[in-house]
């Protein structure tokens, strides 16, 4: 029986390594080859190639980065910063990336405050600097070390593991609703970029609302309701907001 | 209880399988369209209702070329109609025709709870419009829309003016346009919209008219998809008796009749011609138009190491922004720097016009006087029909070596103050694509890693162990009889274990053995010296802890039966030593069993 099992799990694992290896070496060689097109000026190539890497269920911070720089290059600024913002949601501490981001936010028609408060990114910088999987890994080693210590400390009290242990407590506490309060805004309070040239934005969700403002190309806005096609969006403007609806298919998702 | 599932179950059967039947049965989708006849101008309502669900995804349309589809909203609605429900939603669509002729929508889909349901197949009949030229507008007409290109022949990357004027002798409100996507030209805007009184055929109209400067990209038959206008006007009234209501034509006054409407120009085709092959310039950088070329230098004397000023401007109409980056040839006597060029676009007028201006900076190497060669750049100028060029004149400067006064200033300078210089940008960028190989690994968060879920669980259920097992360490170090409880279940076997051993070297009191086993277990239990207890403080015990009855009986009887065995039978057989040691055993799990359970 032993062996039969053995000989199950080496025939598995011949059968899906190469599998594995050859999907491996299939994304390589489409990456490099995207890098190619881009260095020689074929965008269009270079972004059908990255597309089709996130075609493949790969989701990186670097490929949308690339992705950025095409859309960029081909002077789709929408598609740019969508890229971008897709980007920043696993890199959100690359410099480079700011650097692109901003510059692309500059040619966008519409005058927009984007971003987040400098005192709140200064107060909550862990959840600022940190992508979600690191948030929820850096969670899972302090749980992994309150409870180690805890554990240690019921056999061997002190007054310094107590105080060890409760700071670990209270930091994993803090990290835990971090990665939690980021999946939840990663799955329900999204972003979105206007990747349609002008748009008009309506009262309701139907092309018989009336027009209330126009967004143009790579406006950014957060997105509060779906409904029949239409998203209900919100953005700053001046110290206040603007409400309205506009067509889903006009608008890019950051997610 | 079964009884009772079972009719609950049965109620919830018969009322799924009754909600299923009702649901699928009563499912009914239709489409209507407000007239079968119309003509160019019309626009028609299509309404697909779906009867019997409100769940329903968006119908499909099959493939239809023939109309423009434009969504209208939905509505829906649910009655309960002497007790019986009915919902139902409707979906509505504005039809625009583009051409004349018999035609035929095809079944429309729409899937309602997993099925596919099909509407009947609609017949329109559209006639050509009865105003084909702003001329022979009929009277009735409030309002309409007209879309035309100012060239529909132009060359490549000619421009050419599409223009939009909406006529109208009705106020109108929340008036919203939607340009056509302009595939295959690239667009310019032009400055402020006009509005002019025109008068046709005696009816004095207000026109708007908006325009944008198209410049084709690509030979052969481009089309312009339709503009659409959307706006409120006011419902006109029928009835224009005496007794009519004098305000409902005020838009203020008769809110109650303003109707939301959609206007749509034709598509317009523009056949765009190549440029000619013969006598193109190499240098040819696809710029068409009449431009010129100027080149001047903000000082003809510079000192070796300064720089100057050197603009060069094309200006001229056409396809301004196209126009390439003059090249100057490099030099041994003079350095150049390039800047980033400016356009600037003046879009008053009925054609664009502009001028891209680029910045170099001149740094003399050498002391003598230079030239900077003139520059030239083909253009094909359509009115003319030919490939013409414009050169910029050729610019002279005398570079000088720098004065002893000035080589003085310099070593001041350089003592005194700060001589470095601010980094002066030439132009701005984004930053290069990332190609490091760490963008094949998925950076996503799977919750549901088995290795997460383990690293998440795993150290609590540790520290839950750990923290039972000193629990029960303490409590067996502080609480003697429980401890001795606990205990005595184990101690038992080894010592019955032991007395079959012993039994077995030759020792003769086993009977003996085996009692006090059981009865040690018994004292175990109770925290008292079990060895000395006779039979009858046994049942005693054993019934004021609220042992079984049986049990009881069963201890006594076997302890009896051993002290019998003690003293009657001095040699035991190994069947009887089997025997007496499994009543023993079984004796003592029955036991522990009942503690247990008095225990709970």
């Amino acid at each position: 029986m032993k062996a039969l099992t053995a000989f199950s799990i080496i025939v598995l694992l011949m059968i899906l390594i190469p599998s594995f290896a050859d999907s491996s070496e299939e994304r390589s060689n489409i990456f490099l080859e995207a890098n190619q097109a881009y260095n020689k000026g074929d965008y269009n190539r270079a972004i059908s190639l990255y597309e089709k890497l996130l075609e493949q269920n790969l989701r990186n911070g670097l490929i949308y980065y690339n992705l950025g720089n095409c859309y960029y290059r081909t002077g789709e600024i929408g598609k740019a910063i969508l890229s971008y913002r897709r980007s920043e949601l696993y890199n959100p501490r690359d410099e480079d990336l700011k650097a692109n981001l901003n510059y692309a936010r500059k040619n966008t028609r519409d005058k927009i405050n984007t971003g987040n408060p400098k005192i709140l990114e200064s107060i909550f910088f862990w959840y600022y600097n940190l992508n979600c999987k690191e948030l929820f890994i850096l969670f899972l080693i302090l749980n992994w070390l309150f409870w180690s210590l805890a554990a240690f400390r019921l056999f061997k009290p002190s007054a310094l593991l107590r105080t060890i242990v409760l700071v670990l407590l209270f930091t994993a506490i803090l990290t835990g609703i971090s990665a939690a309060s980021k999946v939840y805004a990663l799955k329900s309070l999204r972003s979105g970029v206007l990747i349609s040239k002008e748009i008009s934005v309506r009262s309701g969700n139907g092309i018989n609302n009336p027009a209330i403002f126009k967004l143009h190309e790579g406006a950014e806005f957060k997105i509060l309701d779906n409904s029949d096609g239409w998203l209900k969006i919100k953005l700053p403007h001046n110290s206040s907001e603007m409400k309205g609806w506009v067509e889903k298919k006009f608008v890019g998702i950051v997610d | 209880m079964t009884s009772l599932k079972s009719i609950i179950f049965y109620v919830l059967l018969i009322f799924f399988l009754f909600v299923t039947l009702t649901s699928a049965s009563g499912i009914t989708v239709s489409a209507f369209i407000d007239k079968a006849e119309a003509t160019l101008d019309d626009q028609l309502n299509l309404s697909v209702t779906v009867n019997g669900a409100q769940k329903i995804s968006e119908p499909v349309f099959p493939p239809v070329k023939d109309f423009q589809i434009i969504p209208n909203g939905n509505s829906s609605e649910v009655k309960i109609i002497n007790g019986v429900f009915s919902a139902s939603k409707a979906f509505n669509y504005i039809l625009i025709p583009q051409r004349e002729g018999n035609f035929t929508i095809e079944q429309i889909r729409v899937e309602v709870q997993g099925k596919v349901y099909k509407t009947n197949p609609i017949n329109i009949k559209i006639s050509s419009s009865v105003a084909n030229e702003p001329k022979v507008i009929s009277e009735s007409k409030d309002f309409f829309l007209t879309a035309e290109v100012s060239n529909p022949n132009p060359y490549i990357n000619e421009q050419i003016n599409y223009i939009i004027r909406f006529y109208r002798k009705v106020p109108v409100s929340d008036a919203s346009l939607e340009r056509p996507n302009f595939e295959g030209f690239l667009m310019e805007e032009y400055g402020k919209e006009k509005e002019t009184v025109k008068v046709i055929d005696g009816n004095e109209y207000l026109v708007y008219e908006t325009k944008v400067a198209l410049f084709p990209t690509r030979p052969g038959k481009l089309e312009i998809p339709p503009a659409k206008l959307r706006f409120e006007a006011v419902k006109k009234s029928k009835n224009r008796g005496f007794f009519a209501d004098p305000f409902s034509d005020d838009p203020f006054f008769s809110r109650g009749q303003i109707e939301s409407k959609i206007l749509s120009t034709k598509t317009l085709e523009v056949q765009v011609k190549p440029l000619p092959k013969e006598n193109r310039p190499a240098n040819f950088a696809n710029l068409v138009g009449n431009f010129k070329f100027t080149a001047t230098l903000n000082k003809d004397k510079i000192k070796i190491g300064e720089s100057a000023t050197l603009t060069l401007e094309v200006s001229g109409h056409g396809n301004i922004r196209g126009v390439p980056e003059p090249s100057l040839k490099e030099s041994p006597d003079f350095k150049v720097y390039s800047d980033q060029p400016a356009t600037v676009i003046n879009n008053e007028g009925n054609i664009l016009t502009g001028k891209k201006i680029f910045k170099k900076a001149i740094i003399p190497l050498k002391e003598g006087t230079f030239h900077i060669p003139s520059v030239e750049i083909s253009f094909f100028n359509p009115e003319t029909g030919k490939y013409e060029k414009a050169i910029s004149q050729k610019v002279t400067f005398t570079g000088l070596i720098t004065g002893e006064d000035d080589k003085l200033h310099f070593v001041e300078n350089f003592k005194g103050l700060n001589p470095k210089e601010s980094i002066k940008v030439l132009r701005k960028d984004i930053l290069p694509i990332n190609m490091s190989i760490s963008a094949l690994k998925d950076q996503r968060l799977n919750l549901y890693d088995p290795l997460y879920l383990a690293f998440s669980m795993i150290p609590a259920l540790s520290y839950l162990s750990c923290l039972i097992y000193k629990k029960r360490k303490d409590r067996y170090l502080g609480d003697i009889k429980f401890a001795r409880s606990k205990k005595a279940f184990k101690e038992a076997k080894k010592k019955i274990k032991e007395a079959k051993i012993e039994h077995e070297v030759g020792k003769e009191d086993f009977c003996a053995d085996l009692s006090r086993a059981v009865r040690e277990y018994l004292g175990n239990k109770f925290n008292i010296t079990g060895s000395a207890l006779t039979p009858g403080e046994v049942l005693e015990k054993l019934e004021a802890a609220g042992i079984d009855k049986n049990s009881v009986e069963e201890t006594k009887k076997f302890l009896e039966k051993l002290e019998y065995e003690k003293f009657v039978s001095k040699t035991l057989s190994v069947k009887k030593i089997e025997e007496l040691l499994n009543s023993g055993k079984e004796l003592l799990k029955r036991l522990e069993k009942d503690f247990r359970r008095t225990t709970l």
